[in-house]
């Protein structure tokens, strides 16, 4: 990926919202799904602000679009309609490299189910973030800098123990911490967490939370999505999705 | 509805993407069969190196600035999974066959070329089976030529040799007398002359010095088998080196080039006989076989040796008999007639074809004996009346006699150091035509290159080579296509790690990019095992043919169907760089149908892959 400055949402930054202004907002979204002969309209006109600093929960019944509106707002996919802006910017203006960059840099992805690479231990799965926003040569300046922050990632969340560990080596809880570390690892405005503790026992699940309110504490803009009434309870905002729509 | 499309409307775009697309196709494929003319592979072959080329040069050219995590990951893939180690065991094995068949078929191809030009002049003015008269004449202008080194008469028929062997006891009585017959090529020639316009001399078999390798060879047999405590085989050894001794310090090599046998080994009685010199298979009995390595033994062949003035005739090996038919000026047949011939040396040129019925007799010898060489004829065919004039003494009547001049079957000839092949054929048949213009009574005579006249054999092996190599080139690309399959699956196993690495902000080019380099590492890898392994095996092919023979009997080269004794151990390097360089570009191409596919797989699809 070019380091040279582009024409993007991330290049040359405005300053960074203060804490309350929004950062990532999404006006009028729009999303089919062809399934056979079916066209589903998941999403219809969806709208929504995420302030700095604002934990941002969405709720909803299964199929009811959550994680394809956190898709739309990760840039992972494109909405059929309707526009996504980060720091006022829409992030699917200005073409596929800039979305690219725009996931690299400005959001970080939690999944349900982690989506560690099986064959990197925990400290290279979360390198794995900052090698995508490092070219070839720009590497070897920057390398031992990424690994530093990696361990210190890891070790923030308890897992100074395990850095060389492969993830087949680890418990949910502690894969679910290394996934955390790597979406954290380019430091994004925005953490987006599609069901972070949905695959994890209670006790696990709580402790995972605790990894948010963290975060939250210390200013991390995160929206996640969620059917657990007790995970929505801790963030600062609830929406609820509901045929397609915000309520 | 207007379908018309509009200015910058997509169907519009469409059409000329497709166009611009269609461009660049058409350009690659031209490119590709220009390049497939210049380095003379298959036509078809060509676009797709080309194509490979660009697909390799944008891979290398945008790897530097590109994401840290292709290399990293390409990597990861090449040490975890065994799936890559089966495409690169796939790579070099294609890559060493590929390199093996063209090699031995190169190697095997400039073998026959040297071996078939050492014994042929550069260019031949060949007449009809009568032969043709003045020939001094057209060899004299010819050389005059800046063109021309030298010119020699060499006169060319068939006959059959006799090979006769007597078994005697030991008061010389003879036991029993084998005879063998067979279809030979004679050439007469005048050694000298032979030698000046081919590489005659440097074919004489035996010379002092193979005699003074044969007994160093025994000596370190002979010493190696007494370090082992084999006193026996040490002994077989000396023995043989005792044999030698008979035939050292003769000298073959001069009676082989003056034609003329020494006087000790004529017979004690009856006439003087002429020298003959054989190919060195020609000998059709048993004992004349070469031995294991290619050599041969001069015990047993048709050799004179140093002892022949004090054996009786009968203890010594026979000589040869030779049949010829030959024909008058006018191109009638004449009685068959048949010359005694002592052997004085033998002829290896290397090609088993020419050594195998080769044989070279003087040119006087041969002239007289084909009824060629100068004399007197009847201005007129006698009839009838006259020809029993002729038969009951009377010459008177008949018509007059005129000199008729020496004839012989063709001119070989050798060009200057710096004249071109063409353009040395083309002097020479303007002097032939000038000469043809001045002795209208000599007949056709036509002018060959070396080329042209083993054409059939050398473009047979040269058609034979480009045949084979094609088809284990085919083989080879559906390996390739193997190795696609094996990219295939890989893409499909790693379908959700591309879907996370898409989510954490890889390119789909960066993702397209892993499988390529992917492809690439396997294709170096590959390429360059498969050189390894085949210079491995081409540098000790003979040692392998051996081997096999020696424990499991299987003698993959015969010599005799062959033409060459051992199998030709050379690496062509230019071709074995484009044989990787192409390896490495079909691994790369192989692989890039799995990596557009992952380059277009929807992430969040991706990512929902069970």
């Amino acid at each position: 990926m070019s380091d040279k400055p582009t024409n993007s949402t991330t290049a040359n930054p405005p300053p960074l919202p203060q804490r309350g202004e929004a950062i990532l907002s999404s006006t009028g979204l729009h999303k089919h799904y062809k399934m056979g002969d079916n066209d589903l309209h998941v999403l219809r006109g969806v709208a929504l602000d995420v302030k700095q600093g604002e934990w941002v929960a969405i709720v909803g019944a299964s199929g009811s679009g959550k994680s394809t509106l956190l898709h739309l707002l990760g840039g992972l996919d494109k909405p059929d309609k309707g526009e996504v802006h980060f720091q006022g910017k829409n992030v699917f203006a200005f073409g596929s490299k800039a979305v690219d960059e725009y996931r690299s840099k400005s959001v970080g992805f939690v999944f349900q189910f982690y989506h560690l690479l099986p064959e990197l231990n925990a400290i290279d799965n979360v390198l794995t973030g900052a090698m995508v926003t490092h070219s070839v040569l720009k590497w070897p300046s920057v390398a031992r800098q990424s690994h530093a922050r990696a361990v210190e990632l890891l070790t923030s969340l308890g897992l100074g123990e395990r850095l060389t560990h492969r993830p087949s080596k680890l418990s949910g809880g502690e894969r679910q911490r290394v996934a955390i570390a790597r979406a954290l690892i380019n430091e994004p405005s925005v953490l987006l967490a599609d069901e972070p503790t949905g695959n994890l026992d209670e006790k696990t699940g709580e402790q995972i939370l605790d990894v948010f309110r963290d975060l939250h504490k210390q200013g991390q803009s995160i929206v996640m999505v969620t059917h657990d009434a007790k995970v929505a309870n801790a963030a600062d905002r609830r929406v609820t999705l509901e045929r397609g729509r915000l309520k | 509805m207007d379908s018309a499309p509009q200015p910058g409307s997509p169907s519009l775009i469409a059409t000329i993407g497709r166009i611009v697309l269609d461009g660049i196709v058409v350009v690659l494929r031209a490119v590709g069969f220009l390049l497939a003319v210049l380095i003379g592979i298959p036509l078809l072959i060509g676009p797709l190196l080309v194509v490979g080329l660009v697909v390799l040069i944008a891979f290398v050219c945008t790897a530097p600035t590109s994401g840290v995590y292709r290399t990293a990951l390409t990597r990861v893939y090449m040490r975890h999974k065994l799936s890559p180690l089966f495409a690169a065991v796939v790579v070099t094995l294609c890559t060493m066959m590929v390199i093996i068949v063209i090699s031995v078929m190169g190697g095997f191809l400039d073998l026959m070329r040297s071996s078939v030009k050492r014994l042929s002049s550069d260019v031949s003015v060949k007449s009809g089976v009568q032969g043709f008269g003045h020939y001094e004449e057209l060899a004299k202008r010819l050389e005059a030529l800046d063109e021309v080194e030298a010119a020699t008469p060499v006169t060319v028929g068939y006959g059959l040799l006799r090979v006769k062997r007597q078994l005697v006891d030991l008061n010389g009585k003879v036991v029993s007398v084998t005879e063998q017959v067979k279809t030979v090529e004679v050439r007469g020639i005048d050694p000298a002359g032979y030698t000046r316009v081919t590489g005659y001399e440097s074919s004489l078999y035996w010379r002092p010095e193979l005699f003074e390798q044969w007994r160093e060879r025994l000596d370190e047999l002979t010493a190696e088998a007494r370090s082992d405590g084999d006193t026996f085989a040490a002994k077989v050894y000396q023995d043989r080196k005792g044999e030698l001794s008979h035939f050292e310090g003769v000298d073959y090599h001069g009676a082989g080039m003056r034609f003329k046998p020494l006087d000790a080994w004529q017979p004690k009685k009856g006439p003087k006989l002429p020298a003959i010199v054989l190919g060195i298979e020609v000998d059709p009995s048993p004992y004349a076989r070469r031995m294991r390595g290619g050599r041969y033994w001069p015990n047993g062949r048709l050799l004179q040796s140093a002892d022949s003035a004090r054996l009786p005739d009968s203890m010594r090996p026979q000589p040869v008999s030779l049949t010829l038919v030959p024909m008058s000026s006018k191109g009638t047949l004449i009685e068959p007639v048949l010359g005694q011939f002592i052997v004085v040396n033998e002829t290896k040129s290397g090609l088993y074809e020419l050594d195998n019925s080769r044989v070279y007799i003087p040119l006087d010898i041969m002239q007289s004996m084909l009824d060629m060489d100068a004399g007197e004829a009847y201005e007129r065919p006698l009839t009838d009346a006259e020809l029993e004039l002729l038969a009951l003494g009377e010459t008177d009547g008949l018509p007059r006699k005129i000199p008729v001049p020496a004839r012989t079957t063709q001119l070989s000839i050798k060009l200057a150091d710096d004249i071109e092949l063409q353009a040395g054929r083309q002097a020479v048949q303007d002097v032939v035509d000038k000469f043809l213009a001045d002795h209208p009574n000599v007949g056709l005579l036509s002018v060959h290159t070396w080329e042209q006249q083993h054409s059939t054999l050398l473009n047979a092996v040269q058609n034979e080579k480009g045949l084979v190599t094609f088809l284990f080139a085919i083989i080879s690309l559906v390996a390739f296509v193997m190795v696609g399959t094996v990219f295939y699956n890989i893409v499909l196993e790693k379908t959700r790690d591309i879907g996370v690495l898409r989510a954490l902000g890889a390119s789909r080019l960066g993702v397209a990019n892993i499988f390529l380099g992917y492809g690439l590492s396997i294709g170096i890898v590959g390429g360059l095992l498969g050189l390894g392994l085949a210079m491995l095996i081409i540098f000790n092919i003979n040692e392998i043919n051996d081997l096999l023979f020696d424990r499991f009997g299987i003698a993959m080269w015969n010599p005799q169907t062959y033409y060459f004794d051992t199998i030709p151990e050379q690496i062509n390097p230019t071709e074995a760089t484009f044989i990787v360089i192409g390896a490495i570009m079909c691994s790369v191409l192989s692989t890039v149908i799995a990596a557009l596919m992952a380059a277009r797989l929807n992430p969040v699809d991706a990512l929902r892959y069970e």
